[in-house]
């Protein structure tokens, strides 16, 4: 029997999936794809690993990710990716590391500038919040998205690209989907589903994005960093010179799958550093808590209008 | 490399107090701010974890996490020649493969940090703002966690503390060389208690810099400083991370009760450092 594929465009690149994602918008046939994505063995580990993690290996173009309980994944010269599963893995389980953890590495091999944040359109500018697990990403992406009129480009990785005819950096679109914690799905008003969670023992619902969702690229405009803090007010504050460089490539996603891959490392900076001009980037403290959200939404529009990246009538 | 340090404590017994004496020392000067200081790594970062590991701990089940992080220790322990210190509330622990969670081979030592229980339950109850009787059942609980992501993300990762006694015991029984330190004793007898700590540490030090890191470190300047510039560790529920930094608060907060029920609990361990007189 014949192996069936799926078409699946995402960060401006095709996938031919062995596995089907039922959230994903799929593509017709293409004879040439960007990465081909199959089942097949893979090794327990690299041989002389140039750098590693708890993870990961990587050597060369290899790059070797293991998760317990799910599968071993091996990322190849930035087209290929294969995937053993361990027992008992479910396809969700597969799907949930597929398209995080080895798109990013395939997508560091392809020299892509990717960062650990969220984007949104609102207007004809994306804007990017970025910053740790649990600092609220998706949940300030999602709120934009259902209240404020936005669209989403892209859940917790955004890639950005840089148009050197035009000059202008864009967010490319990722996936149709977002994983939200339970205090977030609630503060939406979504229904729960435990049917929908990433895994059966990680209470994060994946929630379809279909009709939410940007599928072209978008100028990149701002830039936000996200912390929290447990005292006084939120704060938004623009920040210059230097420490643009060191806040936007200090939220590469994964950057340590970039170590030893000296020529990638070097791109990816010459890419940071033409961008910066073209965007304005803000450190954006809140108060820890899905409480506080509301005044962080607002805090973020009077930014946004006050520095004419959206106007008051949207 | 053996170059991993401990700083474990049970919840509320000094261990901040600690950090910062350390931080005053390792710098040669002080830190007006508290949330600036040299040693500021938790055992439990989420961040470090998910940089290390290279995963994004959001997307793993608690025991996938701890299965991980001996490999986190050793990449953290391999990243640096010099003592990488780090805070924890975890007892020590085997993680689900049967490994030890804190890595004895890339453990220098662990600095543990003990307090009278008496006053524990007492500070404890007014940090978490719990009353001190679900404190105390707490205190006896081999199950307890801190940060257990269930409906939301919490930005530390789970710590499992377990009961007080089990806490202390787990450590002093881990293989990992430990230096045991009063609270109570860094109080009455600061110099001495803290420089014994630096010996075992082997950081150098002088008598003088003892005292004038211990000065900075005093509790009316880092209450001082908290009122400032804010701390980060401190809990949002909660008014201030500092309270009144005093041994034996409990003898006017517990009843009768409460202090038969921890001598009860705990007895041994109580015994062991001297916080409960024989027969009591």
């Amino acid at each position: 029997m014949n192996q069936q594929y799926y078409y699946y465009k995402a960060f401006g690149l095709v996938f031919k999936s062995c596995i089907e994602h039922p959230d994903f918008i799929a593509e017709a046939a293409i004879s040439e794809p960007d990465c081909l994505i199959s089942f097949g063995s893979v090794p327990h580990k690299l041989n002389k690993p140039d750098a590693l993690g708890g993870v990961y290996q990587l050597q060369g173009r290899q790059f070797f990710l293991r998760i317990e309980n799910v599968g071993r994944y091996l990322i190849e010269n930035g087209d290929k990716i294969t995937i053993e599963r361990l027992p008992g893995a479910t396809d969700r389980e597969i799907i949930v590391f597929l398209w995080a953890s080895a798109v990013a590495a395939l997508l560091h091999q392809r020299g892509k500038l990717i960062v650990h944040g969220s984007s949104i359109m609102k207007g004809e500018n994306a804007i990017i919040f970025s910053g740790p697990s649990g600092s609220g990403k998706s949940t300030i992406a999602s709120i934009f998205a259902t209240r404020k009129g936005a669209m989403i480009i892209s859940d917790d990785i955004s890639a950005i690209s840089y148009d050197p005819l035009s000059e202008v950096p864009f967010v490319l679109p990722g996936y149709p989907l977002m994983k939200l914690w339970r205090d977030s799905s609630d503060k939406l008003g979504l229904e729960w589903d435990d049917s929908r969670l990433i895994r059966d023992r990680v209470n994060k619902m994946m929630v379809n994005i279909n009709d939410k969702f940007v599928n072209h690229s978008v100028p990149l405009r701002q830039f936000y960093l996200l912390s929290y803090i447990n005292k006084g007010p939120g704060a938004i504050r623009e920040v210059n010179g230097y420490k643009k460089l060191e806040l936007l490539t200090g939220k590469i996603f994964r950057k340590n799958y970039l170590k030893k891959q000296e020529s990638g490392t070097i791109d990816i900076f010459t890419e940071a550093s033409k961008i910066l001009p073209k965007i304005r980037i803000c450190t954006l403290q809140r108060l820890l808590g899905i409480g506080h959200l509301d005044e962080t939404i607002e805090m973020i529009e009077q930014d946004l209008m006050q520095s004419g990246i959206i106007s008051g009538i949207q | 490399m053996k170059n991993l340090v401990w700083l474990a404590s049970y919840p509320r017994s000094g261990n901040t107090w600690f950090r910062l004496f350390l931080s005053s020392i390792l710098s040669g000067n002080s830190r007006k701010d508290l949330n600036q200081i040299e040693v500021d790594l938790l055992s439990n970062s989420r961040r470090m974890f998910d940089e290390l590991a290279g995963i994004t701990s959001s997307e793993l089940a608690n025991d996938e996490i701890n299965n991980l992080k001996p490999a986190v220790f050793q990449l953290l322990s391999c990243e640096s020649t010099d003592h990488q210190y780090l805070k924890t509330h975890d007892r020590f622990f085997l993680n689900s493969a049967g490994y030890p969670v804190f890595p004895q081979e890339y453990s220098f030592g662990c600095v543990y940090i003990i307090r009278n229980p008496l006053d524990v339950a007492v500070s404890n109850a007014h940090y978490f703002s719990k009353p001190v009787d679900e404190v105390i059942a707490i205190m006896n609980n081999r199950g307890y966690a801190l940060n257990v992501s269930i409906d939301c993300l919490y930005p530390l990762l789970e710590e499992w503390i377990g009961d007080w006694s089990g806490h202390a015991t787990s450590w002093l029984n881990s293989g990992v060389r430990v230096h045991v330190i009063r609270y109570e004793d860094m109080i009455s007898f600061p110099v001495e208690t803290f420089s014994k700590a630096l010996k075992f540490l082997k950081i150098k030090f002088t008598e003088e810099r003892v005292s004038i890191a211990l000065s900075e470190t005093s509790f009316e300047t880092i209450k001082k400083s908290e009122e400032q510039f804010g701390f980060k560790e401190k809990l949002q529920s909660c008014n201030s991370f500092f309270r009144q930094g005093k041994a034996g608060g409990w003898k006017t907060f517990l009843t009768e009760l409460q202090i038969r029920k921890i001598a009860g609990d705990h007895r041994e361990v109580m015994e062991r450092f001297g916080y409960l007189e024989p027969g009591f």
